[in-house]
């Protein structure tokens, strides 16, 4: 429901009546909450932030507690990429000795066919 | 007021009273104890850790551009369990029984185990004993997914030496106080990295949140990846080449040693011993000797081979014609000594030019170089002033070299000391009566076969950064030791002496110089015998035809149990490797 309500602006004369504040009505609710229930809306209120805010946390948490899990990942698999290096470089250099132990089995005894000097 | 005004006065001011309680409560929590609480919360939630820095990992060079691993890290474990959570929870709650958690990580870990298990159940309060330490990848994968509660691992890391027992005293190793040998103690300074540190708040399972002012992030500074400038296949050839060596003599040699390096840089090219050693398990070998790198560390009596280090000099100094002769008569008296040339040179007595003198390593050739040094017929003070500052100044010899490696200096008895006499000098033409190292003899070496420019021997080649060689950069010669004609001269007498030491063996077609020397070694009274000597070969190869300088440096020793010739010992070594490197370095003969 609403109501006439004449501000004191408008009563007033001169210019000043006209100028810009042009509130002419004033609402008045038909419902009227007293003290506590204020309260109570302000605590639901602080709540409703008070979790918005506790879930965006939350969130965040659940993002390090995943990044946390990928770099646990992370850190085995290159664990177990250094061992691979590892064995791989032990093969490959095992290889290379066998390679140059047939190579100088194939060589002949260079200690022939020379004159020899006493020193 | 009326009564019920009052009441309500009363209960406001009731309320009112509780509220300022609480207020004054709150105040004094969160204000007075502010900063307690706030420590007591940030121990609770804060946590610090310290991020490892990895060690720098060593290469070898593999070929002129690629690189293979000599020294890499390894991720270990180490495998321990809590006694006081598996006896109070065993059999309950998903925990094995005692029992059940030794054998089966006694299946897993078979002699890796450490720890005797009576001991680890021993003390029931314990919540932490190591089971197993250094345990590989794959075995802690198998216990991890085990998922046996109550066992826990923490990671660490170890040295893998991938060539095994090639390069073990070049590369050396280092201990848990810091001290070491080789490459992995000289550079430790470069090999270790800087720790850095992780503070950060912490949920209740200790995930760190990344939100937060308390959050400091200090990244740890890894050591530098470094690359030597030994090659890995020149190095598994002569580690090769002197295993056999040794086994074939049958305990006659007691050690070997060789080295090959690039005269006209310095590079080092390869550096072996042997006996050897196992560097991932140093700790089993009895004799603390096997670990030091005889090549730069052991300076000893080099003999015959130094005695181009003379020859060179006075023909420097224009005090010596090759072609001159002199009467050899197969010795020779300085001061109160009768010097002798080596057994068995009696058939070269007679007269004869100073380039067959060196050809055949008479001692009196050279000892008559020395007394062109001075006034023809004796050995001056100032002949010996003359030879000493070629020794030294010119040549590097009987001090540091200043490779990056540890090294000894060894010792030149100058003629100023009472030592330095007429005796001395004559001896030290033919390279006894001083000590040098390997590595000096063979860089000054290179300086009078290179024509003429002395180069500090170095051992890196560079960096490896993100999958790449970054080389060092290359460091110009650090003086003249010879002049171009002198070092021209040198090659051509050189390869003279090759000519009629196992030249024959040579492959065709390529240009080789060599000089061989036979040392006698100190009794145990002092006087020198040649029951034990040390034979050695020092050579270069691959000096092409139009004036290209020789492309590497060899030098072998042998320190014998038994008599052993440089000629007949040392040079069938040389030439192994000699020719090993003409075909390696592709270089094309020259004649």
């Amino acid at each position: 429901m609403s109501a006439i309500y004449t501000s004191r602006r408008m009563t007033s004369t001169g210019s000043a009546a006209w100028m810009r504040n042009h509130n002419a009505v004033r609402h008045n609710a038909s419902l009227q909450i007293g003290s506590l229930m204020h309260a109570f809306i302000l605590f639901l209120v602080a709540v409703a932030i008070g979790l918005f805010a506790l879930t965006q946390g939350t969130k965040v948490a659940q993002y390090d507690a995943d990044i946390a899990n990928v770099n646990s990942e992370i850190a085995e698999l290159e664990a177990r990429r250094d061992a691979l290096a590892v064995e791989n470089a032990k093969i490959t250099a095992a290889a290379a000795n066998d390679s140059a132990n047939a190579v100088a089995a194939a060589m002949t005894d260079a200690n022939t066919n020379a004159e020899f000097v006493k020193d | 007021m009326t009564s019920r005004e009052w009441r309500y006065f009363w209960l406001k001011l009731g309320l009112l009273a509780v509220a300022c309680v609480f207020l004054s409560r709150l105040f004094f929590l969160q204000i007075i104890q502010h900063q307690y609480y706030v420590k007591e919360a940030n121990a609770m939630r804060i946590r610090q850790y310290e991020l490892l820095a990895k060690r720098g990992q060593v290469y070898f060079m593999d070929g002129e551009e690629e690189v293979v691993p000599a020294i890499m890290n390894e991720r270990t474990w180490t495998i321990f369990v809590d006694p006081y959570y598996i006896i109070k929870n065993g059999g309950s709650n998903g925990v094995l029984k005692k029992e059940e958690v030794q054998k089966k990580l006694t299946e897993a870990l078979g002699d890796k185990i450490i720890a005797k298990w009576d001991k680890v159940w021993e003390n029931e309060e314990n919540m932490y004993y190591e089971i197993a330490k250094q345990v590989d990848y794959n075995t802690t994968v198998k216990i991890k997914e085990m998922n046996l509660r109550g066992v826990g691992r923490k990671e660490t890391s170890r040295r893998v030496y991938p060539e095994g027992r090639n390069g073990a005293q070049l590369l050396g190793f280092i201990n848990a106080e810091g001290v070491g040998s080789g490459v992995e103690g000289a550079l430790n300074y470069r090999l270790t990295g800087k720790d850095g540190m992780l503070k950060t708040v912490t949920d209740v399972n200790e995930i760190p949140i990344t939100v937060g002012d308390d959050n400091i992030e200090i990244p740890a500074e890894d050591g530098e990846n470094i690359v030597l400038t030994v090659d890995a296949n020149v190095q598994r050839k002569v580690e090769k080449v002197l295993e056999n060596t040794v086994k074939k003599k049958n305990g006659g040699i007691a050690a070997a040693s060789a080295m090959v390096m690039d005269p006209n840089t310095g590079r080092i090219m390869a550096m072996a011993n042997y006996p050897n050693y196992d560097p991932e398990k140093y700790w089993v070998e009895s004799d603390p000797n096997v670990y030091v790198n005889r090549v730069a560390e052991t300076p000893y009596e080099p003999a015959s081979v130094c005695k181009p280090f003379t020859y060179a000099a006075a023909l420097n100094e224009g005090k010596l014609n090759p072609d001159d002769t002199y009467n050899n008569t197969g010795k020779t008296v300085v001061g109160d000594r009768v010097m002798n040339n080596a057994y068995g040179t009696a058939t070269r007595n007679g007269v004869i030019t100073f380039r067959k003198a060196l050809d055949y390593s008479l001692n009196t050739g050279s000892i008559e170089v020395l007394r062109k040094m001075g006034d023809g017929t004796n050995i001056t003070k100032g002949a010996r002033t003359t030879l000493y500052n070629y020794l030294t100044d010119n040549f590097g010899l009987g001090r540091k070299t200043g490779i990056e490696i540890y090294e000894a200096a060894g010792r030149i008895v100058s003629p100023e000391e009472q030592e330095g006499n007429a005796v001395r000098y004559a001896n030290m033409t033919f390279g006894q009566g001083m000590n040098l190292t390997m590595l000096q003899v063979a860089s000054a070496f290179s300086s009078i076969i290179n024509g003429g420019l002395y180069y500090q021997p170095t051992i890196i080649a560079g960096t490896y950064e993100n999958g790449k060689l970054v080389p060092a950069q290359q460091q110009p010669a650090v003086r003249r030791s010879v002049s171009e004609g002198t070092s021209k001269e040198m090659r051509k007498m050189l390869e003279e002496v090759r000519s009629v030491n196992g030249g024959a063996n040579d492959l065709k077609g390529y240009r080789v110089g060599v000089k061989t020397g036979t040392a006698e070694t100190l009794d145990k009274n002092g006087r020198y015998t040649s029951s034990k000597t040390v034979a050695g070969a020092l050579g270069y190869g691959g000096a092409g035809k139009d004036g290209a300088m020789p492309q590497y440096v060899v030098m072998i020793r042998l320190d014998g149990n038994i008599l052993l010739w440089g000629s007949l010992d040392a040079i069938p070594v040389f030439t192994e490797i000699s020719n090993f490197m003409l075909q390696y370095l592709r270089i094309e003969p020259s004649k």
